[in-house]
């Protein structure tokens, strides 16, 4: 139903829209001539209309009425034109200028922006640098002081096993010096053995001898002898000393003696308890093995 | 057997001992030949008495008194024993080593109605162990006995010779009374204790002889006006003369068997001659024949051989001779007086009355092994030695003055001692055997 109505309002509308167009567009072609366009700006003030032809013999006849009206229209826009134009380019002028002016300082401001930021960019990247080179330089120096305490290990280890070495030839040197005096030595001492046990042995025999006639002395005392003893007698008795001469055991050995008399000799032993004191530097003796005789009466 | 076996086996260990020691450096070998001629400490405690009022004896002081009288053993004086030991604790033997004493002897004696115990342990004080422990049994009046049976085991247990203290001695005591002389033969025991007269008489009494069973005993006695030879039994008094010849009937012997008596008698061929008489077949033989005086025979232990004494070579001196007469030979050489012999019961020694280069007559020993002459007395007029049955003492008559008194004196010389002090004179003592051991029982 819309349709409808439309259709029936179509051409008188398009006739009053026709016309408007018309006048605009030739106002506007006005427009056009006496004020071009600059096309160098980038920012054209106002939109740019293109006008479209419509029907030539329908705008013939406005057109020739107009024409002279046009004409000095034209004119005075001329004239006017010219005004603004000048106006125009001073102002455009004036105004390019300050636009340069502004673009100068814009460039200007950008290319400071731009420094700043060259700048900024610059100080971080020393920043970084110098961050980078703190680093490297602190691992510079962190294996600088590795490798030096490798090589001063090394080196320590090397003075060590040096030293060491020195020590052991030192030792080895002083064991063969040892060795050689050692033998020069105990060669010596053998020699000086010898002579002292020779001296030895003639002291102790000496001491021995000494000692025996003291014990045999001591004992006799102490033998109350029987008047029965034999003739033959010969008994064994061993007896068992402890250091300052006590008699801790007596045996009888082999005996020829009748009891009562072997009791005497046993007796004679004990009571000999303590023996002697032993020659200091005689060998200690443990045993006295005493024989009782009966030869001498 | 076992103790034999264990002593081989010792043996063999301490030969062996010897023998590895003999390598040893810490070994001393000592050569021992001569010792002291001295007597052995023994300490005697005083026996303890259990039971009621007075102990009948002092075994102890017995017992001591018997040790010392042997010469063989030196009794500790009671002052410096260390402590009263008891039978049933072991002695401190350190303590009697230190007071000096070899062995001790420890004892009680134990009393009931007339009936005694007599006890006693004899220690080895270096070794410490027990030599002897015995119980022996005694009636009151046999007390003294008892304590002689105790020094004879002590004395056996030590010296390894038999003792002789359980013993008698007979000797003739002449009495001097209101002008008048009397003669008693007595009868003591071996220490002089206990005398009892067996018989008495006016007249002289001589020469007593123990027979070899120390029942009888054979003397002579003038009681008849003449010398005459009687054997009289000791206990019952019972007796009987033997000889009373004319002429000199004397110095009886008992042989060792007791079958025979040796005895002088004058032949009328000069002085006496020694005869022997069979006293079963109451025959004599005549042994000696010489013109000079034979006298004093004294048997020698096998019984086959009598030494006498003789003046035949000028002066007494003794001789010896087979019971036939023969193999008459001089015994004695030392001196220019030696007389009445007596021989140990062993045979080697012969006891004398000996007179030498000094002035005097002395008890002396000779060595009949070694001939070696030893004179004991110090008196310088002794009579009639007469050896105790183990020859480790001899009796004799030492005579001072008129008075004559009974003395021991030990074969070593060593102990001398007077038995009896009494006043009147005693002469010709003589020894008997031993006596017959009472019973005894062992103790551990």
């Amino acid at each position: 139903m819309r349709s409808q109505e439309a259709r029936v309002w179509r051409g008188p509308f398009t006739w009053s829209v026709a016309l408007h167009l018309l006048l605009g567009l030739s106002l506007l072609l006005s427009l056009e001539r006496d004020q071009p366009i600059d096309a160098g700006t980038e920012e054209a003030p106002g939109p740019v209309i293109q006008a479209t032809a419509v029907d030539a013999r329908e705008v013939d006849a406005a057109h020739e009425a107009l024409a002279e009206r046009e004409r000095r229209r034209e004119e005075a826009a001329r004239e006017a034109q010219r005004e603004a134009e000048r106006r125009a380019r001073e102002e455009e002028q004036a105004r390019q200028a300050a636009e340069a002016q502004r673009e100068q300082e814009a460039r200007e401001a950008e290319r400071q922006r731009q420094q700043a930021l060259e700048r900024q960019r610059a100080e971080e990247e020393r920043r970084q640098q110098e961050a980078e080179e703190q680093r490297r330089r602190e691992e510079e120096e962190a294996r600088r002081r590795a490798e030096e305490e490798e090589a001063r290990r090394q080196a320590e280890a090397e003075e060590r096993r040096r030293q060491e070495e020195l020590e052991r030839q030192r030792a080895e040197e002083e064991r063969r010096q040892r060795e050689a005096e050692e033998a020069m030595q105990q060669a010596a001492e053998e020699e000086e053995r010898q002579r002292q046990a020779a001296a030895r042995a003639r002291q102790q025999a000496s001491l021995e001898a000494q000692y025996k006639s003291e014990v045999r002395a001591h004992v006799e005392r102490n033998w109350i002898r029987p008047s029965n003893v034999p003739e033959d007698l010969a008994c064994d008795v061993v007896a068992h000393v402890i250091p300052g001469g006590e008699v801790v055991d007596v045996r009888i050995g082999r005996c020829n003696a009748p009891d009562s008399v072997a009791r005497t000799i046993e007796t004679a032993v004990r009571r000999a308890s303590p023996m002697p004191p032993q020659p200091e530097g005689m060998d200690p003796k443990r045993e006295i093995h005493f024989t009782f005789r009966g030869e001498s009466r | 057997m076992v103790s034999l076996m264990k002593g081989w086996v010792g043996g063999i260990v301490l030969f062996a001992s010897v023998l590895a020691a003999s390598v040893q450096a810490d070994v001393l070998r000592v050569d021992i030949t001569s010792g002291v001629d001295t007597a052995e400490p023994v300490a005697v405690t005083s026996f303890v008495w259990r039971g009621d009022g007075e102990p009948p004896e002092d075994i102890a002081a017995i017992i001591s008194a018997n040790l010392k009288r042997s010469g063989r053993y030196r009794p500790l004086d009671p002052g410096d024993m260390p402590e009263q030991p008891s039978m049933d604790r072991t002695p401190d033997f350190s303590a009697w080593r230190q007071a000096g004493a070899d062995n001790l002897v420890v004892g009680e004696v134990r009393g009931d109605n007339g009936r005694y115990d007599v006890r006693f342990r004899l220690f080895d004080v270096h070794r410490g162990e027990q030599l002897l422990g015995y119980s022996v049994p005694a009636r009151g009046d046999r007390m003294r006995r008892a304590a002689h049976q105790v020094s004879d085991m002590i004395f056996e247990r030590l010296s390894g010779e038999p003792g002789a203290f359980n013993t008698r001695l007979a000797y003739v005591q002449a009495e001097r009374r209101n002008g008048r002389e009397r003669f008693h033969l007595v009868v003591a025991d071996s220490d002089g204790h206990d005398p009892r007269r067996i018989m008495s008489s006016s007249l002289p009494i001589m020469s007593p002889a123990w027979s070899p069973d120390a029942e009888r005993l054979a003397y002579v006695s003038f009681e008849n006006r003449r010398s005459e030879i009687f054997v009289q039994n000791v206990r019952s008094g019972e007796r009987r003369s033997v000889s009373s010849r004319d002429g000199i009937n004397g110095a009886p012997a008992f042989s060792p068997n007791g079958r025979y008596l040796a005895m002088a008698l004058t032949t009328g061929e000069g002085g006496p001659d020694i005869h022997v008489l069979d006293l079963e077949r109451d025959e004599f033989r005549r042994v000696t024949r010489s013109r000079a005086i034979d006298t004093e025979p004294a048997w020698f232990p096998d019984g086959n051989r009598l030494a006498f004494t003789s003046d035949r070579g000028g002066a007494p001196q003794i001789y010896s001779t087979r019971l036939d007469g023969s193999d008459v030979r001089r015994l004695t050489f030392d001196g220019n007086y030696n007389a009445s012999p007596s021989i140990s019961a062993d045979g080697r020694y012969m006891s004398m009355i000996h007179r030498g280069e000094r002035p005097g007559f002395r008890i002396a020993v000779q060595d009949l092994e070694r001939r070696g002459l030893r004179v004991l007395g110090e008196g310088d007029n002794d009579e009639s030695p007469s050896f105790a049955p183990n020859g480790t003492m001899i009796i004799y008559a030492a005579r001072k003055g008129f008075r004559g008194t009974l003395a021991a004196v030990s074969t070593d010389g060593r102990v001398r001692q007077e038995l009896a002090t009494e006043t009147d004179t005693i002469r010709d003592p003589a020894w008997s055997p031993r006596l017959d051991a009472v019973d005894r029982d062992a103790m551990n």
